[in-house]
């Protein structure tokens, strides 16, 4: 029954995608020039992202979806991006004076996304709005909670709120097995439960609602920083990988982008996005 | 949208998903006026499913007062609110769903609680509507009124939560209509919670997922009503099955309730989800805030409760409320008794349609005692 809908939103979204939004960017190409080293490039307080030169991005609100969010609060991403013949890198940057990264009913987290076809053909290019059947795409999404998780620990009940009391929880009486039956998501490892792992989720998707988390198969890394009001969050993959994305020196795709602000409740679809495609060339 | 029906509304209805009847149909029925509030049914099922770590505020199952009790806060009023005044009309609801009213860019029309919402479950235990002045007495019909809501989530034909899920992570089941949310899919979005009318869909902090009443599934899987339904020391609830009115079975307790002496109503039918847990309404209360939330057919259904004594299957379904921990799939009254059946034909339990009367001497010849009576 689900199929039906969603065909029929496929088809509403493409014949709105067709009138309004151009498939690429008027602004100039994204150049990842080579730099030295080996390593991973997922530190947002570098010095190597001085070599790249930034692409300003205007992000819009996403009513094409429902659910949508028709008033966004980030209207311009800046992207930067270096390799060095082991390591793509990937630098964004956008203005959010307040840090959201607590999750309680009516508190959403920070969040930021770059999308791009897993299999890069540029004549032949997915549905930019989360790709489409047989033209999956890739999705790196860095979240603010899960970098708190990472940086300072999961948040306790009791931290989250202070003056909470309860009796008693069934991994304090009951063997870890048996206590693990109560802990829904965390215990079946779903990656929004925990970010003390990464702050970064590798994801596909092959159009709305089907974007799934690739588990152990897992390849981007990253860090965000808050400072002087803007995020700075830095995203890394491997170039030459064996699954996943196919990138290498030399080669180009295309990169979709997307934001989230938790202090507009901004979630899932309700988001800024870049409403055309990116070009990324990677220098030999 | 697809075009789907809603019996409750006596219509076609606007739905985001095409409708498909599941092969079975989790139900339950409820009597109001039976409940005493004793969270009984609150506390089993929190002990059985939602004692862990972000967890603490959350009951899949709850018992408020009513008018004033709400959990979380104001979940009905302000839902009822937002939707406006409605056009009831006769048979055939007139006004508009939550569907219908869904503001542009949305799926349905709802509203996300604050976190603090929840932080007073029990709040308006058991305030009345108005206050009584000294020296009154009581007089018929009562001058102030409240009444106790036992609710769990309804596993709705067309449910809020599936509708409004942006990932497809929410869904019901096709062999019992359960309806479940994917924790190894869900996202945390509170896109359900907005959703649905009913609050039933609740965060987790810990987790950072939404959860939700499971219907005890794997208690149905076994031929077993839930948690809230066994341990209900009223006996007020009678978990089983529930047919749309053209499959209806007399046979079947649920059935016989509501669509055959139609005593049993829907919570809020006009938000268009068709809910399916059914209530018997409280006698005692102003049929206006009845209709409000139970739909027309309100009087109809009180009349019909008043004389069950008079309709020996009505009186025999009633009776078996609480009688067994299996799930009741028919039932049968040979003039004593009321009997329920499993779906295999096996007699589960039978109960009498009058309790037998022992008179005793008032003295006690052996332990050289006056009795008291105690009935």
């Amino acid at each position: 029954m689900k199929v039906k809908t969603h065909i029929r939103n496929m088809l509403a979204t493409a014949t709105l995608m067709a009138v309004v939004t151009p498939l690429w960017a008027a602004d100039p190409v994204l150049v990842a020039h080579k730099i030295s080293g080996n390593d991973a490039l997922g530190d947002p307080g570098a010095s190597y992202w001085e070599s790249s030169k930034a692409v300003k991005m205007a992000m819009e609100a996403q009513t094409v979806a429902t659910p949508a969010q028709p008033k966004v609060t980030v209207t311009e991403m800046s992207v930067r991006a270096v390799q060095n013949g082991k390591f793509l890198g990937l630098l964004l940057e956008w203005k959010d004076p307040t840090v959201d990264n607590l999750l309680i009913t009516d508190g959403f987290g920070d969040q930021v996304a770059v999308e791009m076809p897993v299999t890069f053909k540029k004549d032949d290019l997915p549905n930019i709005m989360m790709g489409e059947a047989g033209k999956p795409v890739s999705v790196w999404q860095w979240r603010a909670p899960a970098q708190n998780d990472k940086d300072n620990g999961k948040p306790t009940t009791k931290q989250l709120y202070p003056n909470s009391n309860y009796d008693l929880y069934p991994d304090q009486i009951l063997p870890a097995e048996t206590a693990k039956l109560y802990t829904g998501a965390q215990g079946l490892g779903n990656p929004v439960s925990d970010g003390t792992k990464s702050s970064v989720m590798e994801m596909v998707a092959e159009g709305f609602g089907t974007l799934t988390h690739v588990g152990d198969q897992q390849q981007v890394a990253g860090k965000g920083v808050h400072k002087g009001g803007t995020w700075r969050v830095a995203m890394t993959y491997p170039l030459d990988a064996g699954n996943g994305v196919q990138l290498a020196a030399g080669s180009e795709t295309a990169i979709g982008l997307a934001v989230w602000d938790g202090g507009n409740s901004d979630r899932g679809s309700r988001k800024a996005w870049a409403s055309a495609w990116l070009s990324l060339k990677l220098s030999k | 949208m697809a075009k789907v029906y809603n019996w409750h509304l006596g219509r076609e209805m606007e739905y985001p998903h095409e409708g498909v009847r599941p092969a079975k149909q989790f139900g339950m029925v409820l009597d109001t006026n039976k409940c005493i509030a004793c969270q009984t049914c609150t506390v089993a099922c929190k002990t059985t499913w939602t004692p862990g770590r972000g967890q603490e505020s959350m009951f899949w199952n709850n018992v408020e007062s009513k008018p004033y009790g709400y959990y979380p806060l104001g979940w009905d009023v302000k839902i009822l609110e937002k939707l406006g005044v409605q056009e009831a009309g006769g048979k055939i609801y007139q006004g508009k769903t939550l569907f219908d009213a869904a503001p542009d860019g949305e799926r349905i029309l709802g509203y996300l609680p604050e976190d603090a919402d929840y932080a007073h479950p029990n709040i308006g235990e058991d305030d009345s509507v108005g206050l009584m002045s000294q020296g009154i007495h009581l007089t018929m019909p009562h001058m102030q009124w409240m009444y106790y809501l036992p609710r769990i989530c309804n596993h709705c034909t067309y449910p809020a939560c599936v509708a409004a899920c942006s990932r497809n992570s929410v869904y019901k089941r096709p062999e019992d209509g359960i309806v479940l949310i994917d924790q190894s899919r869900c996202r945390g979005y509170r896109e359900c919670v907005k959703g649905c009318p009913y609050k039933k869909p609740f965060f987790n902090s810990n987790t950072r997922t939404s959860e939700k009443c499971v219907g005890c599934y794997p208690a149905i899987e076994g031929g077993r009503q839930t948690q809230c339904t066994m341990t209900c020391i009223g006996k007020i609830r009678m978990q089983g099955y529930i047919s749309a009115p053209d499959k209806a079975r007399e046979d079947n307790p649920l059935d016989y309730i509501v669509h055959v002496a139609k005593i049993g109503r829907p919570l809020y039918p006009q938000f268009g989800l068709e809910p399916n847990t059914y209530y018997i309404p409280p006698t005692h209360v102003p049929p206006a805030y009845l209709y409000q939330m139970f739909g027309t057919g309100v009087e109809e259904a009180i009349a019909g409760y008043r004389k069950a004594k008079d309709d020996p299957k009505l009186l025999g379904a009633l009776l078996l409320f609480g009688a067994c921990k299996e799930i009741i799939h028919n039932f049968k009254v040979d003039g004593s008794h009321a009997m329920g059946f499993n779906e295999k034909g096996e007699e589960l339990v039978r109960v009498p349609l009058v309790e037998p009367i022992h008179v005793r001497a008032a003295y006690d010849e052996k332990f050289q005692a006056y009795r008291t009576n105690i009935t």
